[in-house]
Order: C-alpha cells, then sequence, then structure tokens
C-alpha cells in the first residue's frame, strides 16, 4: 500500500508541472501583454515614445527575457510558496489566493452538496422504479438541468427575482463567518443553478450502479433471505454502489472550481474565477498561473485521494 | 376627443417638457430650491475592478470613478454646471500678460485626510510628478508635458506654472480630474499611489475600504474645505463586471445612478423605466466619445487615397446612427457642437458636404468610380474588430455599407485587450469601428490624438503636413475667434480630404438617476464630476 | 494503473434492456427500440429533426442569417415567425442556420477530440510501458486545466473564428477520451481473443484495428452522442464570456448571449435560440443515455 501511494504520489508532479507550463505557454501565446496594454489602451503618447514604453515595463517586470528562464523563475518561487507579485493588484499573489479561495471553494461545496442530496435520491428513485414512468420522468428532470447554458440559467434568475420580487442577492460579498445568513442569500441562487446543471451525471452514475448492484448475488441473497425490498435497496445496494459516486464527485468537485467563473460573474461573487477572468483580460500573468496553478493543484489532489482510498478499499488495484 | 385619449397625450407632452427643462437644466434647478438633507449613503456601481489605483498613471475610468471623490484638483468642473471651470484648490488665479506664466492662489486651511497641511509643496510635487517623463502618466501628463515647462511653488500658498507658450487648453486640462493633486509625503512614504493605503486626498470623501472586486466605500471628510459639504455621509461602489447584472442591480434599485461604462441602450432605458417607473430619471447624454473607422494608410488598399476617400463617401452614418446606435449619436461630425461648441462646425454645414449628406445616391456613385478606377473587381479587406459591446454589430453595418462600392470586408475579431495590442502595433489594414473617448471637451484633443502624425492613436500613419500644422496653431492659439477658424478649417479638411480615421458619428448614450438623488449633473466628459460633493439624497 | 476518472468509465457487462430481436428486419427492431427506450426513441427523433434542418437550411430558412435588412425588435408575426433581432435579422433563419453551424461545430469537435483521444487511448493502453506513462501526464496536465478556462486561452491565444472554436473544443475533448478509451481497453486487452491473435503471430497494427477498436465502437458512440450536446453547451458559454464565435455567426450560443441584452423588449430574442440550444442538447443526451444503457450502463458520458 505504502509503495502504492509513494507511486502515485510521484506521479503527480508531472501532471502538475505539465499543468503549469501548458498555463504558461498558452499565456503568451495570446497577442498582447501587460505592457503594450497599458501603452495602446490609453492611446494618449505620442507614438514615438510609446514603443519605448513597452520596452521600458516590459524590462521593469522581466518580460524581455527569454520565456524558458521566466519559467524557471516562476517554478523557484512557486516551489517555495512565492507566487510573486499581481501586476494589477500590486499585492502577493498569495495573498490574492489566501482572499478568493475560500469563496471560490464555499461556492463549490455548496453545490456539491446540494447535487449530492437532489441527484443521489432521484438515481435510486430512477433505478428502483426503471423503465416506469417515475424513471422517465426522473431522468427528463435531471437531464433537462444539462440542457440549457448555465450562464442562461443565471441570468434568467436574477431577471426574475427583479421582475417578481423586486430583490436581488446582495451585490456585496461578505464572509460566511462575519455574517452567514447574507452570506447564504448571495451564495443560494447560484448553488441552485450549478447544482442542477451537474446532477444530471451524478444521477445517472447513481442509477446506472444501483442497477448493477441489485442484479449482483449478494443482493438477491438477501432478498432470498425475505428482507424487505426496501430495506435490500437502502441497505445494501445504495452502500455499494456510493462508492463510484463518490469518485465521481470527487473528481467532478476539482473540475467545478473553474466551472464558476460564470456564476461569480453573474452573481457578483469576488471569488478565484472573478479574479481569474480580469487577470486573464489584463494579462496579469502571475495572478492567471497562481490561480490555474491553484485549481489544478485541487483537482490532481482530489483525484489522488480518490485513488489511494480505491486502493485502500480494494486491493487488486493496487497490482493492476 | 374623447376624454380617454387625452390622458396618453397629455402625458406625451408633459414628459417632452421634463425632456426639455431637464436638457435645459431646469429640473434639477428646481429641486435645488429644497433645502439639502445631509446624510445618507449613495450607492452605484463600477464595471470593472480598478486593480491599481494610482491616479497619475492609469487610464482606465474605472480608476477615475473609484477616486472621484478623495482627491480635489487645483481647478475643476463646477458641480453646479460642470460646463464651466473653477478653482477647486486654488481660489483664484491670474495669468501674465504674455500668456505663459499662471500664479495659482491657493486656499488656506486645506487638510489631507491624514491631518497634514496642504501647501503649495504638494502642487509642484504633483505636478513635478506627471511632467517627469519617467512617470509615464498616461492622461494627465500626456496632456500637460507638451504646454508646461515647469511648476514653482513661490510661497506656501502660491504655485507659479510657466507654460512652454501661450497654451489655450492649459486651464481645461489643469482642471481634468486625472491632474489630481496628490500629498507630497503621501508620494515620499509610498513611491506610488497604487495601494489603496496611499489614497489621501483632501476631496469631499476619504478612502475608507476597498474590498477587491465586491466593492468601494467612501466615508464623508468631516474637514472638508467646504464649509457644510459633503451633504452624504458615505459612497458605495459595487464592482459588477456583467452586462445583465448591472441592469439587474439598477432595476432593484440597488444602484441610483448610471453615469459610467457602458451607458444604456435604449431598449434597457426602456426596461429599466418600466421597472422603476417615476421613480427614476432617465437620459440620453453625450459621453465626449467619438465612432472612429480606421484605415491603414501605409498598406494596400488604404495605402491610396482614392480608397480612403471611398470609405468616406460610401459610408452612411445616418443609417449606421440610427440603427448600430439606435439614434443615440451625432453622425458624420468630426467635433460635436454640444461639447465642442462654437469650435464644432455647424452641423448644417457638416450635413451638405459629400460623404455626410443625403441621399447617398451621389457619393456612393463617386465611391465606386474611384474603387473601380483602381479595383476594377473590387478588392477584399480584413475587417479587425475587438469583440466589445456592439462592436461587431456595427462592423457588419459598416461592411454591408462599402460591399456596395465594391470593398468587401470579412470580420477578424480580436479579444478586447489583444485588440489594443495589436491595433497599437499597427497590424491591420481596416478597423471599421473603435470608439475613442476624450479626456477633455477642448476642441483640439481629437486632432492631437488621432490625427497628427505623432498622435498616440494615429494607428494608421497617417501623415499630413497641414493637420499637423493646423493642430499646432490651434494648441497655441488663444484668440477665441481666430482659434475657431483654425478648428473649424481643420475640420473642412478632414471631410473632405482622406484622413486615415474616418469619423462616423459622436456617441450618446442612455443614463439614470434615481429621483432620490439630488443635485447630480452629467458633465461632459464621464470622468470628470463624480465626486460627489453637492450630492444629496431626499427622503 | 487505474485511476478515479477511467474507473468510473471500466466497462462492465451488464446490460438492463432486453435483448434486440437480431433476426427480425430493421422495422422491429425500430419498433423494440422505441417500446424499451421511449426517451432514446424521444430523443433520436429530435437529433433526426436536427440533421434534416441543418442539411436543409439554405431551402428552409426564408432569409440570410446575416440580412440586417428588417426592422429591428418586430414581435413574432406571421411574416416572421420568430421575429427579428437587434439589429433587424430574421430569428428563424438564424435559428435554422444555427442548426448547421452548432451541428458543425459539435460533430467535427468531437470527430476529431473523440476519434484523436480514442486512438491516444488505445493505442498507448495497448502498449504501455512508458509511453503510455508519459502520454498518461500529458492527458492528466490538459485535464487539470478547468475546461472552461483551457477553453478561454485557447480561444484568446488563437483568435476568434468558427473554425478556433472547434479547434479548442477538439483540445478540449481529446483527453477525456483518451482516458475513457484508455480504460476499456485495459480490460479488453486481458480478454482471451486477444491473447489467441497474438499467438497467431497477427501484426500489432492488425490486432488493434480488427480486435481492439471494434470493441471500443459502443463507448466511442456514447461519448461521441453525449459530448456532441456537451460542444454545444461549452460554445454558447464562450459566447457569453465573449470568446466564442463571431457574433455575426448564427451560432445559438451568440444569439442567445445578444438576447440576455433584451430580455424585456425582445424576449423572442432568447426564448427560440434557448429552446433550440436546450432541445438539441436533451435530444442528444436521452439518445446517448438509450445507447448507454443498451450497451453498458456504467459507462460515464461526457461533461469532462
Amino acid at each position: 500500500m505504502h509503495q502504492y501511494a509513494a507511486r502515485r504520489l510521484l506521479l503527480f508532479v508531472p501532471s502538475l508541472l505539465g499543468a503549469s507550463i501548458l498555463i504558461f505557454v498558452l499565456l503568451r501565446l495570446v497577442p498582447g501583454d501587460i505592457a503594450e496594454i497599458l501603452v495602446y489602451q490609453a492611446g494618449a503618447e505620442s507614438s514615438s515614445v510609446q514603443e519605448k514604453h513597452v520596452q521600458e515595463i516590459r524590462r521593469e517586470l522581466g518580460l524581455d527575457r527569454p520565456i524558458a528562464v521566466q519559467y524557471l523563475i516562476w517554478l523557484g518561487g512557486a516551489v517555495r510558496g512565492d507566487f510573486g507579485q499581481s501586476y494589477i493588484q500590486q499585492r502577493p499573489v498569495t495573498e490574492i489566493l489566501r482572499e478568493r479561495f475560500p469563496r471560490s471553494l464555499e461556492l463549490a461545496f455548496l453545490t456539491l452538496v446540494v447535487a449530492i442530496v437532489w441527484a443521489v435520491p432521484l438515481g435510486v428513485v430512477s433505478a428502483v422504479r426503471q423503465n416506469t414512468w417515475a424513471d422517465h420522468l426522473v431522468r427528463v428532470v435531471s437531464i433537462s438541468g444539462l440542457s440549457l447554458p448555465i450562464f442562461f440559467t443565471g441570468v434568467l434568475i436574477l431577471w426574475a427575482l427583479v421582475r417578481f420580487f423586486r430583490w436581488l442577492p446582495p451585490l456585496e460579498f461578505v464572509s460566511f463567518f462575519d455574517d452567514p445568513a447574507e452570506n447564504l442569500k448571495q451564495l443560494i441562487f447560484p448553488t441552485l443553478a450549478q447544482a442542477y446543471y451537474i446532477s444530471a451525471p451524478i444521477m445517472r452514475l447513481t442509477r446506472s450502479q444501483m442497477l448493477e448492484v441489485v442484479r449482483q448475488d449478494y443482493v438477491r441473497t438477501a432478498r432470498a433471505k425475505g428482507l424487505a425490498n426496501r430495506s435490500v435497496v437502502y441497505r445494501h445496494a445504495l452502500a455499494n454502489s456510493l462508492l463510484p459516486v463518490v469518485t465521481f464527485v470527487g473528481w467532478w468537485g476539482g473540475r467545478l472550481l473553474g466551472g464558476i467563473v460564470i456564476m461569480e460573474i453573474i452573481f457578483a461573487i469576488p471569488g478565484m474565477g472573478t479574479a481569474l477572468v480580469q487577470a486573464v483580460s489584463n494579462r496579469d500573468y502571475p495572478t492567471v498561473q497562481a490561480i490555474v496553478f491553484v485549481m489544478a493543484l485541487v483537482f490532481l489532489t482530489l483525484n489522488l485521494l480518490v485513488d489511494l482510498l480505491y486502493g485502500w478499499l480494494d486491493p487488486r488495484i493496487r497490482y493492476a | 376627443m374623447t376624454a380617454r385619449e387625452e390622458i396618453p397625450l397629455m402625458r406625451s407632452v408633459l414628459s417632452l417638457m421634463i425632456a426639455i427643462l431637464t436638457s435645459l437644466g431646469l429640473a434639477s434647478g428646481a429641486s435645488a430650491q429644497e433645502k439639502p438633507r445631509p446624510g445618507g449613503v449613495l450607492n452605484w456601481y463600477v464595471y470593472g475592478d480598478p486593480g491599481r489605483l494610482d491616479i497619475h498613471l492609469e487610464s482606465p475610468l474605472s480608476v477615475q470613478q473609484v477616486l472621484a471623490g478623495v482627491y480635489s484638483g487645483l481647478l475643476h468642473r463646477d458641480p453646479d454646471d460642470p460646463t464651466k471651470i473653477t478653482g477647486d484648490l486654488a481660489e483664484r488665479w491670474t495669468v501674465s500678460p504674455d500668456g505663459k506664466v499662471y500664479t495659482f492662489h491657493l486656499r488656506r486651511g486645506v487638510k489631507w485626510h491624514d491631518g497634514q497641511p496642504f501647501t503649495s509643496a504638494d502642487v509642484k510635487a504633483t505636478l513635478d510628478r506627471v511632467l517627469n517623463p519617467a512617470t509615464k502618466s498616461p492622461r494627465c501628463g500626456s496632456m500637460l508635458k507638451p504646454i508646461v515647462a515647469s511648476a514653482e511653488a513661490v510661497d506656501p500658498l502660491t504655485v507659479q506654472v510657466a507654460l512652454k507658450f501661450p497654451a489655450a487648453p492649459f486651464l481645461e486640462y489643469t482642471a481634468s480630474a486625472w491632474c489630481a493633486i496628490a500629498a507630497k509625503h503621501v508620494l515620499e512614504k509610498f513611491g506610488d499611489l497604487s495601494k489603496p493605503e496611499a489614497q489621501i486626498g483632501t476631496g469631499p470623501f476619504k478612502f475608507k475600504r476597498y474590498e477587491r472586486g465586491s466593492v468601494i466605500e467612501w466615508e464623508k471628510n468631516k474637514d472638508y474645505f467646504r464649509p457644510g459639504l459633503p451633504y452624504l455621509d458615505g459612497v458605495k461602489q459595487f464592482v459588477l463586471v456583467g452586462f445583465p447584472t448591472q441592469l439587474a442591480a439598477a432595476k432593484a434599485g440597488r444602484v441610483m445612478l448610471w453615469d459610467t461604462w457602458p451607458p444604456m441602450k435604449k431598449t434597457d432605458a426602456d426596461e429599466l423605466q418600466r421597472a422603476r417607473g417615476n421613480e427614476v430619471e432617465i437620459g440620453q447624454n453625450s459621453i465626449n466619445t467619438i465612432f472612429l473607422a480606421y484605415m491603414h494608410t501605409q498598406k494596400p488598399p488604404f495605402d491610396n487615397p482614392d480608397l480612403r476617400r471611398a470609405v468616406h463617401l460610401a459610408l452612411d452614418r445616418q443609417e449606421i446612427v440610427a440603427k448600430a446606435l439606435e439614434g443615440a449619436g451625432i453622425p458624420c461630425a468630426v467635433l460635436d457642437p454640444k461639447l465642442a461648441g462654437e469650435f464644432a462646425l455647424p452641423l448644417e454645414e457638416v450635413n451638405k458636404l459629400p460623404g455626410c449628406r443625403q441621399p447617398k445616391d451621389q457619393d456612393i456613385a463617386e465611391a465606386k468610380r474611384l474603387v473601380e478606377k483602381h479595383y476594377p473587381n473590387g478588392v477584399d479587406v480584413e475587417a479587425a474588430v475587438r469583440s466589445v459591446g456592439n462592436y461587431v454589430d456595427r462592423a457588419q453595418l459598416v461592411l454591408s455599407q462599402l460591399r456596395k462600392i465594391g470593398i468587401r470586408g470579412t470580420i477578424k475579431t480580436y479579444e478586447s485587450a489583444a485588440g489594443f495590442a495589436v491595433f497599437g502595433k499597427g497590424d491591420f489594414v481596416f478597423l471599421p469601428t473603435q470608439d475613442r473617448a476624450m479626456v477633455t471637451v477642448d476642441p483640439g484633443d481629437l486632432f492631437s490624438l488621432v490625427y497628427t502624425t505623432d498622435a498616440g492613436s494615429n494607428w494608421g500613419k497617417w501623415t499630413d503636413k497641414k493637420v499637423d500644422e493646423l493642430t499646432d496653431r490651434g494648441l497655441r492659439e488663444t484668440n477665441r475667434e481666430k482659434r475657431k477658424q483654425i478648428y473649424w478649417e481643420l475640420q473642412r479638411y478632414l471631410l473632405s480630404g482622406a484622413p486615415s480615421a474616418v469619423p462616423v458619428a459622436w456617441v450618446e448614450g442612455y443614463h439614470f438617476v434615481d429621483k432620490r438623488v439630488r443635485g447630480y449633473k452629467f458633465a461632459p466628459t464621464v470622468y470628470d464630476n463624480n465626486t460627489f460633493m453637492k450630492v444629496w439624497l431626499a427622503q | 494503473m487505474p485511476e478515479a476518472a477511467e474507473r468510473v468509465g471500466v466497462a462492465a457487462r451488464v446490460t438492463g434492456a432486453r435483448p434486440a430481436p437480431a433476426d427480425k428486419g430493421w422495422w422491429d427492431r425500430l419498433r423494440w427500440f422505441t417500446t424499451s427506450q421511449p426517451l432514446g426513441a424521444a430523443g433520436a427523433l429530435i437529433v433526426l429533426l436536427l440533421i434534416v434542418t441543418a442539411v436543409l437550411a439554405p431551402a428552409l430558412a426564408p432569409h440570410g442569417p446575416k440580412d440586417a435588412a428588417f426592422a429591428p425588435y418586430l414581435a413574432p408575426g406571421a411574416e416572421f415567425p420568430m421575429g427579428t433581432d437587434h439589429l433587424g435579422r430574421d430569428i428563424l433563419s438564424r435559428v435554422i442556420w444555427g442548426a448547421r453551424l452548432s451541428l458543425y461545430v459539435g460533430l467535427t469537435s468531437v470527430l476529431f477530440g473523440i476519434t484523436l483521444g480514442a486512438l491516444w487511448g488505445i493505442v498507448t493502453a495497448y502498449y504501455g510501458g512508458a509511453a503510455d506513462s508519459a502520454s498518461q501526464r500529458v492527458a492528466d496536465s490538459l485535464m487539470a486545466l478547468p475546461p472552461i478556462i483551457l477553453a478561454l486561452a485557447l480561444m484568446a491565444a488563437l483568435g476568434q473564428s468558427v473554425t478556433n472554436v472547434i479547434i479548442a473544443l477538439t483540445i478540449l475533448l481529446i483527453p477525456t477520451a483518451a482516458r475513457t478509451l484508455r480504460s476499456v481497453t485495459l480490460s479488453i486487452k486481458e480478454m482471451p481473443y486477444i491473447e489467441a491473435a497474438r499467438a497467431a503471430g497477427t501484426s500489432e497494427w492488425r490486432v488493434i484495428f480488427w480486435h481492439v477498436v471494434p470493441n471500443c465502437l459502443s463507448t466511442y458512440i456514447v461519448l461521441f452522442t453525449v459530448n456532441i450536446a456537451y460542444a454545444i453547451v461549452v460554445e454558447a458559454a464562450l459566447a457569453f464570456l465573449g470568446l466564442g464565435a463571431p457574433p455575426d455567426e448564427p451560432s445559438w450560443g451568440g444569439m442567445l448571449t445578444a438576447g440576455t441584452q433584451a430580455l424585456e423588449t425582445a424576449p423572442w430574442m432568447i426564448f427560440f435560440p434557448g429552446l433550440a440550444i436546450s432541445l438539441t442538447v436533451f435530444g442528444l443526451n436521452l439518445l446517448g443515455d438509450a445507447i448507454r444503457d443498451l450497451t453498458d450502463p456504467r459507462l460515464r458520458g461526457g461533461l469532462g
């Protein structure tokens, strides 16, 4: 087991490095850097000095060096937990992460909880009543959540709240620890919208897991022993089919941090997503790199944990 | 006529009257008779997170907007009548007989927000800072550098500014909200003004809180040098990035004011009106922004003046304004009479010139002839467009008009910031639409920003000796009548020639003010008069 | 070494549906499909409708999708059944042409993305070893970047065009497909008939294409169907963030985004493209689910 864990951990590092290199290179392929944007957007200095200003700003920020050197400098800092200084916010990027990460995490966490609470029971119902109208209804409802682009659901919610209730979630972000009620008022609608969107795959997986487990021998045995159908379903089948669902949710949770960008924008939540979009449009490289790095880290860590959990529960996998 | 029909008629007459009164500034004049009520917090929004807060180093409106009430200038736009310029920190000023030396006499007893006394040394430090080429000050610096030689503190309450020559727009430039006066001791302590802690001004409000990406809060400066002001206890600006969110906030009454970028469209204004009814006052305002179409003068086909002329002749500005701007704009004008006043060539004359006149048939025929002369089978061009706002919609309209004369454009869109970087370097052939906001209403600004050889936004790399010379003369001419003649000549020259940047329209937009908000006046530029020093909230 | 993402996708050969009548005609097969998978049949019908609309777009659309030739914001009526948009374009025509564009974007990106990913997954899994391990790290790295962020960065780097949307989506889909197909291949590899083929001296490539690939087909088809829907939705999200197909293109996502700017003035501007997207995505998902049910209930779908 230790050996397996160590090996998995070893593979974790190149994946993370790969992700950081990818975003580093990709960012620099986007036309325009911060120097050009600052100078040309204002467009006010005489054209003869604009080019000079661009060069000066690049030199100040070290953008005139070869990209490999820039990456190594960044990496050198990152391994020591120093992600550099944000160009736009003029403060250490770690400070930005510390401020924004918990907010996005909260939204992602709430979304997952709501999605699970809603989708798992539906999946069970759907499986138990396979091919009945209940099954069809549940599947139609859950798949319809996938069918609308998430921004559209968000905008519609916003519009309907104003139109019918003349009410809008708070525009000023308040931390959960300062004022839980105010905080939840702000997060409830983006949570519901996003949860509805991601519940379909969870429901789908619960359903198919249940269908499979229900047919397995020990469930049949339990049934044959005369256990009530209900008890069989909940005690035996559900417990055994939930593991892959948990796996999947863990895997999805990692992706969600990036996915909530649009909800953050529409509901004015100053999380990592809004910071990231702003940083991309300003070419604030250190901020983008750090945020994407953290998102990748979360994703890979969750993946790793899920793998280790699996390896621990099912020894066969370690030797596969 | 039955009584039933009278009501809508009455209503439309009434709304017309209100519209006229508002445009004359009379409607708010009536409310000025009420006694201002102190207290309350005004809420509005800023369209993006400002990030760096150095008012001298940054150029986005968001930075100006979140700092406006914190600082004072030597001069400013009169909050009671923003078309006029009056003293702010300067009580009065005199001009030397040769017009080259301005002496500003400063107010006594002004304190910085940290309690330190304000003196002429602060004014000198500010001017030295923005005039220093190493500072790279894009707004105040780029305006003052060409005309100001030096600034000296004569005594603690007197500052002398020496100009390089008697420059006509000097007072206009000095009054810009971008030329805010910063404290010498703060500059020395922080090095620059980027950080929230460095926001120490002499303005009516103190910079209280900056929750990044969420809210910017000001609180009343109890030691403000104008006794009794400000009326408000504070101002809150929410950072709202998405347009649907901005509109929803306005409709829900969470923001009391919309005088920022982007302006509302007609449909948004209607929607807001339906939601808020008579709680809000909606108006159409100029945003001191010109819609230009750029052609690169060193790349085919627009290196040929005939082709540039053809584009000018073919563009149907009236249609563009009607469709792409929903009627909110002044077609074809090089200068907008509402902003530049008498310096603008009268619209009656503009609208008779080839290219601007209606109907278009004759001009289109001529344009077609010009294109066919060089490209018998027409010509294909790539049209670069930043994908912001309704730029792509506008571009499509422009291209559909040019197709009639054999110029076939295909749109290539750029992400907003990427567009600036690419255009600034001149990597384009044709830009069907690009807005350029003016920082002041001085008539010379447009020419020195867009049309002279060395202009910062002369992206099409156009060189014309006559334009350079006239622009320079306009800058130096202090006689108002002579100056007017110079700019009229320039405008006629551009409209009859083949410049790189074709004026399409001056853009206007819809704004609103919650009726509880009293004493707010729209300034002729988006950057000015956002201090809220005389604004108050009715019950 | 299997990992979370692929384990969920590991094929288990249990089917919940009755076996198809193998010896009957196509009509019976159809009847059997509609009765055993009514939702899937509904999905198939929607998809069929979409394909027909897309193919016949030039004939069906009364006007050009980019013709801003009419009055703006006209409500749906006899002349314009779906009304006109803010530029005076006929929405019906744009929705019809949008079917073609969405299908084109969805199909090509999924075709390239899933096929390349599948080949990558199958080949690396088959050979295994260091190349497999290295390629897994590349897939990991790609998947570790949040998809919408990756798409955003790609679009900003490539520039906005329909082709670039397809490229971005393709890159997004490749690792997901590679992962899933890799795990399927790993289990197929252990099957006795593969061993037998190898023992008989069949060339490696022949084994891959004649024995492994056909066995991955059902997985491939499900991934294919569901991810077309995914591609359409991601394209719409990109449009909202201002980095989708150019706004003049009749993309449903772009139309929806434009519609959110006139929610009350012209609700038809969002209603019809919204309906088109939901129906399509809905139909594709139903169809995908049905295929999954018929082949392998455990297979996880798109939404990488």
